[in-house]
């Protein structure tokens, strides 16, 4: 049990994708100009995260390591176009916000990545735990960024407007440098926090 | 090693075979919701009912083809057909809207297309679509290059001539479906 929550709470700050495990960037940038765009993205890619753990995690004594990283594709990317067919059909607004992003969670590098380096070594159950702990972990990140992107950039928060007449919007947050500029930020936010907890220590 | 490969795939195509069965049905209510939707509604006007779940299919030699009545009173006033025609930059598809009596076009909405931004998209915007309102039904939607009377955009000659020939197209259609559509009202 122990080791369980231990897997799952890696995800959630140390290792955190995409500050401390600086992958999946590529969306990262792309989808966090609002808080939907973020939380959408990450909710996708927990599932797949999930999934793709649980079944590499099954079949990691019979795959062959030569054809390993084709296996991992095929069942990724099987759970990639369900999400996509299941937002068209049940969620398209946020689909169409998503866009091309979707498709592109097949080549996402943190869920491969999470296959390769803990599912294909690990039990079942540890490695659901770190997908959903990784999963969460991405969808809390790109929710801030979202947050914070999509009120500095567009003075509006899920849609709608907040803040008051005389605040202009700065057009930089909403385009991929303020995707930068944010994850720098809090990167360093959270260096300053680990900093001050080895002080005490 | 190729059974586990061979294995995997022939699951995994199985599994998106049978969610796409069951996703296709929603996933085309969606996009009538959401991407005709609005361009059915900008085009029929002010009706009282509910235009895409008044959506009836007729069968034409050339195959389905879906109708969008505007009621009034319960009766149908209006009607909305989607054509689709090859622009510049691929297929557009356009929405016409006709007056049932008395066959006059009503207007005509763009509900997709992927003309040039900027240059073949002006003639998917009102200030170019405006100009088929009020068209009759003897008068065939035409660039006035081609002896019609509408005027093309300057730069845009293909997308204009495309819209021309999707409306054209609906107007002929509309032509062929207008006698079933007044008596069998539904």
């Amino acid at each position: 049990m122990k080791t369980l929550i231990r897997d799952f709470t890696r995800g959630l700050w140390e290792q955190i994708p995409p500050f401390r495990l600086a992958l999946g960037l590529c969306p990262t940038l792309a989808v966090t100009a609002t808080l939907f765009g973020g939380l959408g993205m990450g909710l996708a890619t927990t599932f797949v995260l999930v999934c793709s753990n649980l079944i590499v995690s099954l079949l990691r004594s019979f795959i062959h390591p030569k054809v390993r990283i084709a296996v991992y594709i095929v069942i990724i990317a099987t759970f990639v176009v369900l999400v996509e067919m299941v937002m068209q059909a049940w969620a398209f607004p946020v689909y169409r916000t998503l866009g091309i992003f979707i498709p592109l969670i097949v080549v996402n590098c943190l869920i491969f990545g999470r296959a390769e380096a803990f599912a294909s070594r690990q039990g079942p159950l540890r490695s659901i735990a770190d997908g959903l702990g990784m999963g969460l972990g991405f969808t809390l990140s790109l929710g801030l960024i979202g947050t914070l992107r999509e009120t500095l950039g567009s003075a509006t928060l899920g849609g709608i407007p907040i803040g008051t007449g005389d605040f202009v919007p700065c057009g930089l947050m909403a385009k991929a440098p303020g995707a930068f500029i944010t994850i720098g930020c809090f990167l360093a936010l959270m260096n300053c926090i680990d900093g001050k907890k080895g002080d005490t220590k | 090693m190729f059974f586990v490969l061979t294995g995997v795939t022939a699951i995994c195509a199985l599994l998106l075979g049978g969610a796409h069965e069951l996703t296709r049905a929603p996933i085309e209510m969606q996009k009538i919701r959401h991407v005709k939707g609005p361009a059915i509604r900008a085009a029929l006007g002010p009706v009282d009912n509910d235009p895409l779940a008044a959506r009836l299919t007729v069968n034409f030699e050339k195959g389905p083809l879906t109708l969008f009545p505007g009621k009034k009173r319960d009766s149908v006033v209006s009607v909305a057909i989607e054509t689709s025609a090859q622009g510049y930059g691929g297929e557009i598809n356009v929405i016409t809207a006709f007056d049932l009596q008395s066959g006059v076009c009503r207007a005509v909405a763009v509900s997709h297309s992927s003309e040039t931004p900027g240059i073949g998209s002006r003639a998917t915007q009102p200030q170019f679509t405006d100009q088929f309102r009020r068209l009759g039904p003897d008068q065939c939607a035409a660039l006035r290059a081609d002896g019609g009377t509408i005027d093309a955009v300057s730069g845009a000659t293909v997308s204009s001539r495309a819209l021309c020939s999707a409306v054209a197209r609906a107007q002929a259609l509309f032509t062929s479906v207008k006698s079933t559509l007044a008596k069998g009202s539904p």
